[in-house]
């Protein structure tokens, strides 16, 4: 990035944060704050300045429209002395954090288009809020839900009841939304008659709807379709297959597992665990629960500031309403520049879709664009502002 | 005799007993100066290292239930003047398993669901108790099921319901017992002073030499295995002193030492007795998972991780000089065996 560049996206920023209502976290002056700078050395070395603390909002809000940072980040945890070193600062809490992201979604990032990426990490979000709700009972105004400003979505939550857990609890949660070491034998009880009784809670629930969409599909399929799609979900052979269809086509049958009872199931454990598999692949969230890279569980990570600007999008990391996400477009709804025409000169070929238009750019050419776009190709360190 | 004495010296941990001592006017001098409070502390701690569970007796009348309350105090600071981290775990946890027992009894004596309500209650935990099953929320659950190993115990298992999870009545009191053994080794040791420490000289003798008996020996362990435990890399050494002190070690660290031993030449019994120490051993279990580990059924071993799994999961601590020629944790202990076998006095 040139200097040229560099300072016209700063004063875009600076313009930004002098206007914006911004909307700092509860305890601001407990918590650990983190900025890059536009300085001299950005974006080439980005330098995180860490350990920073403020008293008030106003003094945070001063601070920011001071500096007008390239990125602004808050600690989940709130510590007594926000801004001692690490092994000083007295961890007293931290609010439970999911950060989802493109990146730990799908692990071939370049075969999509941002905005596909966009649409499978919502996604991936509308089902952690569903397990939010549902499973572990928040109430909506529980959620803090956010737009990233770049490839996906933080949900914060800061109620009182979450802050004391430790690490390995908050993995146990991460575990939870993605169904890791989920066992099915959990939810099944062995009735006198020697039937199985399946209990339907929890995790219980989200497979027992599985298995009877699962045996309703294949009651309505020609039988040759059946079988394919039987041996596809749970690997087993012809003649175990056309058992299963004879079940899922008995109404009988079919009537007592709906009430939960599943009969002869233990004779075909491979439906049972097939099943099981295919909806776990669909229901559960993909996140990134890598070992080396903690998502949730890390009490002391920071996580971007509601409200602030992405320096590599521009885009604002912008807080929404839950029921709001359905029709959320962060290419039109994040966009915070207007559309006066600035000139650029393009160092690499690039293109997006924002507020609508679609913006095709070519390495070498000059161009002009509206601000709002310009200053995403900037961000994104695709072309230099043309003097 | 008074209902709630009865109790509370059952459950001598609740801070509603040390309040009860505090308001009785006892101090620690009396405490001392009663031989029966202090015999029957010092029986808590030998019984806890024989058994690990320190057995509730039953208590015949307002003396005695004076006595019992008295000497869990006791008790601690006999535990905190020793100073080992493996007796304090071990104290700890048979302190909650002899609870756990005398609730589990009065469940089936029908007074039960009355205790576990109080101690519930006593313990600070949200619970919703019926006959059938309790409902906990999921933020006190976690914290008290955390140290549970059996996948059972991992939330993904679990009926949870709008933030509640559903437990059964036995469940719920084995959490229980994890909440006692939070709350016994809570401040542990004690900062005692060393007058009192001495005056109990006689008693502490006689706990430690029942800890050194309790305690399978490292030359024993290298005598009947042939392997060479000085040529463990760090990582495994590591684990292995947790082990030793009781110190609850994560599945990976138990999965890595046991397929390393079994690869080093140790048999599954061998493997079997270093887990004797654990703070909560279970033979049949134990034995279960070794066995796997070794192939007994399967007829394939598995093989010990390798350093980057190690360094994946955190069990590589305390890396040296060696580790950075090697990357197998076995290549490490071949390494060093041969250097060793040059240099008969490193
Ligand atoms: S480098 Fe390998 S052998 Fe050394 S401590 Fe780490 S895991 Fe163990």
């Amino acid at each position: 990035m040139r200097e040229e560049t560099r300072r016209f996206v700063h004063a875009g920023f600076r313009r930004y944060y002098n206007h914006a209502r911004l909307k700092p976290p509860g305890e601001v002056w407990m918590r650990e704050w983190g900025f890059v700078h536009f300085d001299r050395y950005y974006p080439a070395k980005v330098v995180m300045r860490r350990h920073k603390a403020f008293n008030s909002d106003v003094e945070l809000i001063n601070y920011i429209r001071e500096y007008a940072p390239a990125h602004a980040y808050h600690s989940a945890a709130i510590y007594k002395y926000p801004a001692a070193p690490m092994g000083r600062k007295e961890w007293l809490g931290a609010d439970l954090i999911f950060d989802l992201d493109a990146d730990h979604i799908v692990s071939d990032l370049e075969k999509y288009s941002y905005e596909d990426l966009l649409e499978l990490v919502k996604r991936e979000a509308q089902k952690l809020i569903g397990f939010l709700l549902n499973d572990f009972g928040f109430d909506e105004s529980d959620l803090e839900l956010v737009f990233s400003g770049s490839r996906g979505y933080h949900i914060h939550i800061t109620a009182n009841s979450v802050r004391q857990l430790g690490s390995r609890e908050r993995r146990e949660i991460v575990d939870y939304m993605t169904a890791s070491g989920l066992e099915l034998g959990a939810f099944l009880k062995h009735a006198r008659d020697g039937n199985l009784i399946l209990i339907s809670e929890g995790w219980g629930e989200r497979l027992f709807n599985g298995l009877i969409r699962f045996l309703h599909e294949i009651a309505d399929l020609p039988e040759e379709e059946a079988i394919v799609s039987i041996r596809k979900a749970t690997g087993m052979d012809k003649r175990q297959a056309k058992d299963v269809i004879r079940i899922a086509r008995d109404e009988t049958v079919m009537n007592r597992i709906e009430s939960g009872q599943l009969p002869n199931f233990s004779r075909l454990p491979a439906v049972w665990t097939g099943i099981a598999r295919s909806v776990t692949r669909t229901v559960s969230v993909e996140s990134a629960d890598r070992p080396d890279e903690p998502v949730t569980s890390d009490i002391k990570r920071l996580i971007r500031m509601p409200t602030s600007l992405h320096g590599k999008s521009s885009l604002q990391v912008k807080p929404l309403e839950i029921d709001a996400i359905a029709d959320f477009d962060p290419l039109k709804d994040a966009v915070v520049f207007g559309d006066s025409d600035i000139k650029l000169r393009v160092m690499h070929d690039a293109d997006i879709r924002l507020r609508g238009e679609h913006y095709r750019l070519e390495e070498g050419e000059t161009v002009t664009l509206p601000e709002y776009a310009a200053m995403y190709f900037m961000c994104r360190g695709v072309a230099e502002l043309e003097v | 005799m008074h209902e709630r004495y009865s109790y509370l010296c059952l459950y001598p941990f609740l801070p509603a007993a040390s309040e009860y001592v505090k308001e009785s006017g006892l101090t620690i001098d009396h405490m001392i100066s009663s031989a029966s409070a202090r015999i029957r502390a010092k029986e808590r701690v030998i019984e806890a290292i024989r058994t690990g569970c320190v057995q509730r007796p039953f208590i015949a009348d307002d003396m005695q239930a004076q006595m019992e309350l008295l000497s869990y105090p006791f008790a601690r600071i006999l535990v905190s003047c020793i100073n080992d981290p493996y007796l304090v775990r071990r104290y700890a946890l048979a302190e909650a398993k002899g609870a756990y027992r005398r609730i589990i009894e009065d469940l089936n004596t029908g007074t039960g669901m009355d205790t576990i309500h109080k101690l519930a209650g006593d313990l600070g935990i949200h619970a919703d108790i019926s006959t059938d099953h309790v409902l906990v929320p999921f933020t006190d659950y976690l914290q008290l099921a955390v140290n549970l190993r059996d996948k059972r115990w991992k939330l993904v298992n679990r009926s949870l319901v709008r933030g509640k999870v559903k437990l059964n009545v036995n469940e719920f009191v084995r959490l229980l017992q994890e909440a006692i053994y939070g709350r016994v080794i809570k401040g542990l040791p004690l900062d005692v002073p060393e007058e009192i420490c001495n005056s109990l000289r006689a008693h502490i003798e006689q706990i430690k030499e029942e800890l050194a008996r309790g305690r399978p020996k490292r030359d024993e362990f290298r005598a009947h295995s042939g392997a060479d435990p000085d040529s463990f890399p760090p990582c495994i050494r590591n684990i292995l002193r947790n082990l030793n002190e009781g110190v609850n070690i994560p599945h990976s660290a138990r999965f890595a030492v046991t397929a390393f031993l079994l690869n080093a030449g140790l048999s599954v019994e061998e493997v079997i007795e270093l887990y004797r120490n654990s703070p909560d051993f279970n033979e049949t279990m134990t034995r279960y998972q070794v066995e796997h580990i070794a192939g007994v059924r399967s007829g394939t071993r598995y093989t010990a991780p390798s350093c980057a799994t190690m360094r994946t999961y955190g069990n590589c601590v305390g890396k040296d000089e060696l580790c950075d020629r090697i990357a197998h944790p076995l290549s490490y202990y071949r390494l060093k065996l041969k250097r060793r076998a040059k240099k008969p006095d490193s």
